[in-house]
């Protein structure tokens, strides 16, 4: 069950969905969680801005 | 613009200013590049050259950063850091693998007013099977599905 609180990312997410069922099929060893995560970096808006550094804030890495 | 963003151009324009030539390697590469992984430092590949060194001193000074030598798996290491940032020069990868080489397969990114040589997937991945480091095996796997997923997606 999908709820989705935002439409831009409804449809974000539908196209994320299409990509990875296409994936699996023709790569079915892979973990799903694993591809979706992989597929989301490929195809976000490079207007989100990608997030990769750590930085620690009190004691905690956070991004 | 992210953080990220942000960081990444203040460090190019330094870069820029003391006239060194960087590939972005590791973690940032990878992550840019659609790999699932988060990372603490930028790792930049340069040529092993002393006014190579010279510049990062250079560079050091002009982001009021400390600086500091270690040894790597594959090379010696420069460290840079401060509370913002730590950057790694690295001067070696694999031994096949030239600065030269690697900059004609990599990406040029763009961040913020500054371009920068991101290295190619591929050529990450031949270092990190190189460095044989259990936090370098762990990320291969995940290199190998994004190089995987990129090809498929391209087809598509």
């Amino acid at each position: 069950m999908e709820i989705h609180y935002n439409e831009e990312y409804k449809k974000f997410l539908k196209k994320c969905r299409k990509i990875e069922a296409k994936v699996l099929k023709a790569y079915p060893e892979k973990d799903p969680d694993t591809v979706h995560l992989i597929v989301r970096n490929l195809i976000m808006p490079k207007k989100w801005g990608k997030r990769f550094l750590l930085r620690k804030v009190k004691g905690t890495y956070v991004p | 613009m992210s953080h990220e963003y942000t960081i990444l151009e203040k460090i190019l324009k330094a870069i820029k200013n003391v006239k060194l030539e960087v590939i972005l390697i590791g973690g940032a590469a990878l992550s840019l590049q659609g790999v699932p992984i988060m990372t603490q430092d930028i790792d930049f590949f340069i040529r092993d050259t002393e006014l190579n060194k010279k510049k990062i001193k250079e560079l050091s000074k002009l982001l009021n950063a400390s600086l500091y030598k270690k040894q790597h798996a594959i090379s010696e290491v420069i460290t840079i850091e401060s509370k913002d940032f730590i950057i790694d020069f690295i001067f070696r990868l694999a031994p096949e693998q030239k600065f030269e080489s690697i900059r004609s397969r990599a990406k040029k990114i763009k961040f913020g007013k500054y371009y920068c040589y991101v290295a190619d997937l591929n050529d990450i991945l031949k270092a990190k099977e190189f460095s044989d480091r259990p936090k370098d095996k762990l990320v291969i796997p995940l290199i190998k599905d994004t190089i995987d997923i990129k090809k498929k997606i391209q087809k598509c």
